[in-house]
């Protein structure tokens, strides 16, 4: 069985620690990257994964706003683990993606969360924390389905590392 | 609740039962409801493919079309009669009396491994399953009625064999009084058959609950979905999965609750719209239990080693190819691998089966990785294949070797085409250098592989169509299966259908049901027919369609290829070195036979032709005097000069006819393999390797 994790951290600045809490599953690491926008993502090739580095270790990464679960399930098929960086933001993408249709959003969590089931690999999702005046700051819409995030794929993690709360 | 779940013909010899029927048939019977299951194509084929029948049959045509011959002056109805039954009468009334024999070979591993006995007896099969549904004017193979039309009143004359069929199945049925019928449609040609079923269901038993789902249920040319008129027949649809709502509209209906709160269904309201509820997917495939196979009959389907199909994912991973449906790309959701096996367990303790047929959408590498770990750990007898696609992982011939020590002995990966440029607009995200290296590890391994691809996508050039099939061509000696599966058709759930403006293409109705594209700046695209032609009688897509695969990749090369529609039929002329070519000889290809007619209804003047048949495709062709001519004098091998002199044409009439009878595999050429040469395009991907 796979040792999915959850990270709660600063997204942008606790990439160091989030590769060396990656690096603990294997040499190969897999990233999938929800920074691009849905509009901006290349017509070719964004499934061609690409060496990228990440607080300091090569991962293969793919860009994926929308279908992050399919994404996660093709770098599974050759990595040691794989990095979803980061859920506030998927949200955000997916809401304003896909904001008139929730049983697509709900579509997304449980492909996402079959795939974490699954066991192909390691997966650590990093997450801003949820609480009060801790988390960034997102759209409501956005807010909502990110702590859905947490309640749907919160149970595959077998455990939470707050890195935020050790910063502090 | 008793539910009678119909799997209706879907036009490919019942070799495999459909995945639905076992899927379905475990859910309902969790839930507690009885379930009869049949799959009519199978009862179909039980029932009319038998010599004695199809030799009636092929006489009342041949009466038929005598009785049309002599009618002083047709119309063009009967014209139009006269010249569908002459290409029925292609086929060689001989054939048939080995059909008994053809499905007795289906069952008999020894025979069935001999290519030369294989080749014969399996074109026989499918030449007179063909047959079948195509006697009557309305029969599935010809120009099948679409829209509303499939439920008008059927064509009288000869005999339509599937629907009589059908008459008696739905008595059969009716009688064990089921509440509820379910039809389930996987493919789009299933749908024209499940409608007729429906049809009769509710004329006989309108107080039976029928409802239709299935993977093609939204197809173009019968909108079930959207269109009143097919609550006609049917009560209710079902859109998306079944395994949850299924049994919660059968639960509803037994318990008398109202079902139109069931998700996934549509239904005709009162007031003549489609009513409808929300579509929710499987959101759990761990929880959905094994497939159960105990309510289909084994014993008729035609393979030596049944087949158990099943599946260890819902949608698809990559879901970027730009031609592919919507259907198959969205809702990516997998089931644990040790489940999957645990699936396999089962079924192989029901019903003995150890071939499996892993029928996902595109399977994860690391899946079958699991499960061929798993199925080496418990020592299971297992043999397996999946559809892929050439993936990073399998470049590592450590995948390769645990793959192969876990019972796989067949993967089919979606190339699509041999153009890096071509592989880009579909957006498939192959890299060609990696084929040789994946080829390579699967060859050292005994895992056979099969490729399926198309021409025609829009922005493809003909040359690049070439380059497709000389790349597949050129790797025989690894690609057990060319499985060309035609050129390209438009459906409107893709991505090219909804980026039209970005591929530069405009989509129109061609006819109904079909749909076509034309270019933006006023071209037309390339007319793919002649290569169509070429690439499918030499590919080998009917032997994957009908699951030949797995049985045959654990034969030697030598019987692969021997089975191969390249091998049968030979190199194109393009193919052979020039330096050779006038030296060399050609000759009939023995699947073809011609049949010569007294009068042509397409001719005025009344004058004979003759139609040649083609038993590896059930293709024919009309021939004029000189294709007549060409192919006697090929009952004995003719180089080009041999053949002006025989038949007194001239040189290039002579090359002209060699070439399209070469091209549609009438006519093969006798040459070397090393005077044979494939683009040097094809052979890129293999010179990189090598050089690196």
């Amino acid at each position: 069985m796979s040792n999915n994790l959850l990270v709660l951290c600063d997204p942008d600045r606790d990439q160091v620690e989030i590769a060396r809490i990656a690096a603990r599953s294997g040499a190969t690491i897999g990233l999938v990257s929800t920074a691009v926008r849905p509009q901006d993502m290349p017509a070719v090739g964004c499934r061609v994964e690409e060496v990228r580095d990440y607080g300091g270790v090569s991962v293969q990464a793919l860009d994926e706003p929308l279908i992050a679960g399919a994404a996660l399930a093709q770098l599974s098929s050759f990595t040691d683990a794989v990095i979803v960086h980061h859920l506030g933001q998927w949200a955000e993408r997916l809401t304003a993606h896909h904001i008139e249709s929730p049983e697509r959003l709900d579509l997304e969590l449980i492909s996402m969360g079959s795939v974490m089931n699954a066991g192909l690999t390691d997966v650590i999702l990093v997450s801003t924390p949820m609480e009060e005046g801790r988390s960034a700051p997102l759209g409501a819409a956005a807010e909502q389905l990110h702590r859905r995030m947490l309640e749907i794929l919160g149970p595959y993690c077998a455990e939470v590392i707050d890195l935020s709360r050790a910063a502090r | 609740m008793r539910v009678a779940l119909i799997h209706p013909p879907d036009a490919i010899i019942p070799i495999v039962p459909c995945s639905s029927i076992p899927v379905l048939t475990a859910v309902l019977h969790a839930a507690g409801h009885t379930v009869k299951a049949y799959d009519a194509g199978q009862i179909v084929a039980r029932e009319t493919l038998q010599t004695d029948k199809v030799e009636h049959w092929y006489d009342l045509m041949e009466a038929a079309a005598a009785d049309l011959e002599a009618v002083g002056s047709r119309d063009a109805e009967q014209n139009a009669e006269l010249r569908r039954l002459q290409r029925l009468l292609a086929m060689p009334r001989s054939m048939i009396a080995e059909l008994d024999d053809a499905i007795a070979m289906m069952r008999d591993m020894d025979r069935f491994s001999n290519p030369a006995i294989f080749n014969r007896k399996f074109d026989v099969l499918r030449a007179c399953f063909q047959l079948v549904y195509s006697l009557n004017p309305d029969g599935y193979f010809n120009m099948r009625r679409v829209g509303h039309d499939v439920l008008g009143s059927p064509t009288p004359g000869l005999p339509d064999p599937p629907m009589e069929v059908f008459e008696r199945l739905v008595d059969r049925i009716l009688a064990d009084r089921p509440d509820i019928v379910g039809l389930t449609v996987p493919f789009d040609s299933a749908i024209f058959f499940a409608l007729k079923i429906a049809q009769m269901v509710k004329a006989r038993a309108p107080h039976v609950v029928v409802i239709m789902g299935g993977s093609a249920i939204e197809s173009n040319s019968y909108p079930v979905m959207t269109d009143p008129f097919y609550f006609t027949v049917l009560d209710y649809v079902m859109i998306g999965e079944g395994e949850v709502q299924f049994p919660r509209f059968v639960d509803a209906i037994a318990s008398g609750s109202d079902p139109r709160e069931v998700n996934n269904l549509r239904w005709l309201a009162e007031d003549g719209t489609i009513g409808k509820t929300e579509m929710l997917l499987v959101t759990d495939l761990n929880a959905v239990p094994a497939p159960d196979f105990s309510a289909l009959d084994y014993d008729n389907y035609m393979l030596p080693n049944s087949l158990g199909t099943l599946q260890t994912s819902r949608g698809c991973y990559y879901g970027k190819c730009t031609f592919c449906s919507e259907l198959f790309r969205k809702g990516f959701r997998i089931r644990r691998p040790d489940l999957v096996v645990d699936d396999m367990v089962a079924i192989y303790e029901q019903t003995g089966i150890r071939h499996f047929h892993v029928w996902d959408s595109l399977a994860p590498p690391k899946t079958l990785k699991k499960i061929a770990l798993e199925v080496k750990a418990r020592n299971l007898p297992f043999v397996w294949m999946a559809e892929t696609k050439f993936e990073r992982p399998y470049r590592e011939e450590e995948t390769i070797r645990i793959l192969a020590e876990g019972g796989c002995r067949f993967l089919q990966f979606g190339f699509e085409s041999g153009s890096s440029r071509v592989l880009d607009l579909i957006d498939k995200g192959n890299d060609l250098d990696d084929v040789d290296q994946t080829l390579a590890h699967m060859k050292k391994y005994g895992i056979r592989a099969g490729v399926t691809w198309f021409i025609g996508f829009p922005g493809e050039t003909e040359h690049e169509a070439d380059v497709s099939y000389d790349f597949i061509a050129s790797r025989r000696d690894r690609l057990m299966f060319s499985g060309y599966a035609r050129a390209f058709s438009l459906g409107t759930d893709t991505i090219l259908y909804e980026q039209q403006e970005r591929f530069g293409i405009e989509a129109f109705m061609k006819s109904e049901g079909v749909l076509d594209f034309r270019y933006r700046d006023g071209t037309e695209h390339w007319d793919t027919e002649e290569r169509n032609h070429a690439f499918w009688v030499r590919g080998d897509f009917y032997l994957i369609m009908n699951s030949i695969h797995l049985h045959y990749s654990t034969l030697s090369q030598e019987a692969i290829m021997a089975v191969t529609g390249q091998e049968r039929c030979g190199p194109l002329i393009r193919h052979i070195n020039p330096d050779v070519l006038e030296r060399t000889p050609f000759v009939r290809t023995p699947e073809v036979s011609v049949r010569h007619f007294r009068v042509n209804p397409q001719s005025a003047a009344g004058e004979g032709y003759a139609i040649a048949f083609h038993s590896l495709t059930g293709f024919s062709f009309d021939l004029d005097a000189d294709g007549v001519r060409l192919l006697e004098v090929l009952d004995t091998p003719r180089t080009y000069a041999q053949i002006v002199t025989a038949t007194g044409f001239a040189p290039e009439r002579i090359h002209r006819l060699v070439d399209l009878a070469v091209n549609r595999g009438m006519v093969r050429a006798i040459v070397e393999v090393h005077d044979i040469h494939y683009l040097p395009e094809a052979d890129l991907a293999a010179k990189v390797l090598a050089s690196s």
